[in-house]
């Protein structure tokens, strides 16, 4: 009954003390021009003021790319840590951990609207990665020249590579619905974030390949769900890949669970979020 | 459709105020080792049978608003007034949505537009340009609709010269010039405005004041004021509310009377009184010492019928033909109603006075002052000479009401504005 007013006056609103209701996302459909706005904003916004601009979108994934390779290709001496191999694992690694950067930071970096101007909240961790396509399709064009410079045959698994790297922005999306919140209670994940993010690059298979590893090893990495993602982007780019795939089930459970509980987290936590920042 | 846009139910907002230890304790945010460790710690504790860890903070409530019910009509102009802390931008984020309600309940009908502070919803990396399309697609508008009030909002604003240059280097009354300009011109149904335009200049205060009173009653839209001018709040507003420690204390169409009541209580009622004794070292000079001053009978309330007679006790030390004793009348919004000196008829009456104690009396004739609390103030001065008091800043003050007994006649039962109720004579010839 209820409901039903909130259509028929798509205008009234009504609000009403200790109510959390659910996320409105027929409002938030009201309010996709602002998505767009702060999406386009955030871009624009980023690379206002350095020196080279838009080249570090560029220069920063090839710059990680030859770091890893140096040290797994040439110092731990992995044979099959080469270029393309771990260009293709850190593609989806990288649109985790910048989405999972800008979404966590989302709050707080607009804490100046926030306080200001009532919206949907949820569109402000959900923009804040839009900007990050821009560098999905950078890397996706880095991917195809050095895959062309090395020889490797493409198939029709190639655009897969796409959705694959969406899913680790899913990832990234999920536990942002909680540590957007809890960062602007808890400053402490202003520390905490990077850290975990650099123990990430190391538990999850970037710089190596995870097939023809022992069993074990599999199994205990495929408990992390970006190695799902990672090493399915392998599979889509590498011809005749071992894809472990139970790592895959572990990823689709994590995004499920993270998508249901941390919308739940979200709203409640829209509650209190002014009276903290 | 119904003539009510707003209607409040009992609405309160409480917060929870930490107080945090002092030292090196003292964490500006919660730290989550310290909530973390309690939340594992307790339950051992527990266990093993001792106290509980306590935090380093207490908590108290404090309620920002409280118990505020009220229903806002199409087309009113709402004006929002109260001392600093009674609770008027805690209200005003409650019904922008951007803190949610502890109690209470409240409805809107239409689009809201508000404006809370300066600067508001800007972007300080962004241009004044882009703002104004991100700050409308804020409001739920579409790109195309903002271009179509995009020249008009600018001309508005009068920042075109800066248009290309990032908000963060405009002044705090560009980015407030600008911000009313985007709001007013986006067509909102409720305009949510807090103390923003004291930033701006006057001539673009009256502007606002101007496109305020047009958007109200051309397009017949509800707006909500919150500022400290009373001014304002006179030349914008048809009705007042007044709060007071987060509860609403008047609410009334009468708003000069609001305005009144709300002044009224500002004065500091300790300092003024009926009464004023010399706490001693006060009005010095050398010709004389003021010791009292006071209403006749120490009384507080006089109806306009009656003379109002007023004493001081001086200890003169020698007599002076020159010496000038009077008063200066106030009213409540200590603006200066007449200033009166004991030579004004009779220019005899300082020679008449001998030296040592006496009490000089003055008489303010009936059917003079107007129904309001008036403030008396001492003043003195010497004849082509120095003043020995300075009008508006002497410490020998009193404080009294005129009420009632305007006039006999059926015809005039009520208050008037204006200063005086004076009896004019009236006849046909």
């Amino acid at each position: 009954m209820k409901l039903l007013h909130r259509f028929k006056q798509s205008d009234s609103v009504v609000v009403e003390a200790n109510t959390i209701g659910s996320i409105d996302w027929a409002e938030v459909w009201k309010f996709r021009e602002l998505f767009l706005s702060l999406a386009w904003r955030d871009l624009l916004v980023r690379y206002k003021q350095t020196f080279i601009g838009v080249v570090w979108a560029v220069l920063d994934p090839l710059l990680s790319m030859i770091v890893l390779v140096l040290i797994f290709g040439v110092i731990a001496k992995m044979k099959d840590s080469t270029p393309v191999v771990v260009f293709a694992g850190m593609l989806p690694w990288q649109m985790f951990g910048l989405s999972l950067n800008s979404a966590s930071n989302s709050l707080m970096n607009n804490a100046s609207i926030l306080s200001k101007i009532y919206f949907p909240r949820i569109i402000l961790p959900t923009s804040s990665v839009a900007v990050n396509l821009v560098d999905l399709v950078i890397n996706y064009v880095i991917l195809a020249i050095l895959m062309l410079i090395y020889g490797y045959q493409f198939t029709w698994k190639f655009l897969l590579v796409v959705p694959i790297s969406m899913m680790g922005i899913a990832i990234a999306l999920g536990i942002s619905f909680f540590v957007s919140c809890l960062y602007v209670k808890y400053r402490d994940f202003k520390i905490l974030l990077p850290f975990v993010l650099k123990i990430g690059l190391l538990v999850t298979p970037v710089g190596y390949q995870l097939a023809n590893k022992e069993e074990i090893i599999q199994i205990l990495l495929s408990l992390n769900p970006l190695t799902g993602v990672v090493e399915c982007c392998r599979w889509a780019v590498l011809p005749n890949y071992d894809f472990f795939l139970p790592s895959l089930y572990v990823t689709f459970a994590c995004i499920l669970l993270l998508w249901y509980t941390g919308e739940r987290y979200f709203r409640r936590s829209e509650q209190w979020l002014n009276d903290v920042i | 459709m119904s003539d009510t846009v707003v209607s409040i139910e009992n609405l309160g907002k409480c917060y929870r105020l930490q107080h945090q230890g002092t030292g090196l304790n003292a964490a500006a945010y919660s730290r989550i080792n310290e909530e973390l460790a309690r939340m594992v710690l307790n339950p051992l504790r527990k266990i093993v049978g001792k106290e509980p860890m306590g935090s380093h903070t207490t908590t108290e409530e404090f309620w920002a608003l409280k118990n505020v019910s009220l229903e806002i009509k199409r087309g009113e102009r709402l004006g929002l007034i109260g001392r600093n802390g009674a609770g008027k931008s805690t209200f005003l984020k409650l019904l922008s949505r951007i803190i949610t309600p502890t109690t209470g309940r409240f409805s809107m009908e239409g689009k809201i537009a508000s404006l809370l502070e300066v600067g508001t919803g800007f972007h300080p990396e962004l241009t004044g340009r882009e703002n104004i399309f991100l700050n409308g697609s804020v409001f739920g508008l579409k790109r195309y609709q903002i271009q179509e009030k995009y020249d008009e909002i600018v001309e508005f604003s009068g920042v075109e010269r800066f248009l290309d240059t990032p908000v963060k280097r405009y002044s705090s009354g560009m980015q407030v010039r600008l911000a009313f300009s985007v709001a007013a011109h986006l067509d909102p149904e409720i305009m949510i405005i807090d103390e923003v335009l004291a930033v701006g200049d006057a001539r673009f205060q009256k502007k606002c004041i101007g496109k305020m009173n047009e958007v109200a009653n051309t397009a017949n839209r509800t707006i909500i004021f919150v500022t400290h001018s009373m001014g304002f709040v006179e030349a914008l507003c048809n009705r007042a509310i007044l709060l007071e420690g987060g509860e609403m204390t008047a609410d009334s169409e009468d708003v000069q009377m609001v305005v009144h009541n709300y002044l009224e209580s500002t004065i500091d009622q300790t300092l003024v009184k009926a009464e004023w004794r010399n706490p001693g070292g006060q009005v010095e000079n050398e010709f004389f010492d003021l010791l009292y001053m006071g209403m006749e009978g120490a009384a507080t309330r006089f109806a306009n019928n009656r003379p109002i007679r007023v004493q001081f006790e001086i200890d003169l030390k020698k007599t002076d033909p020159r010496l000038m004793l009077g008063i200066a009348i106030f009213n409540d919004e200590n603006s200066l109603i007449a200033v009166s000196f004991c030579t004004d008829v009779d220019p005899e009456l300082p020679s008449r006075m001998q030296p040592g104690l006496q009490t000089v009396v003055c008489e303010i004739p009936p059917h003079l002052l107007n129904e309001r609390t008036h403030r008396l103030e001492f003043a003195a001065r010497v004849h082509q000479g120095p003043n020995i008091t300075e009008i508006g800043t002497c410490p020998a003050s009193i404080k009294f009401e005129v009420a009632g007994g305007l006039s006999d006649s059926p015809y005039w039962t009520e208050r008037r504005a204006g200063f005086c109720a004076p009896h004019l004579k009236w006849g046909v010839q």
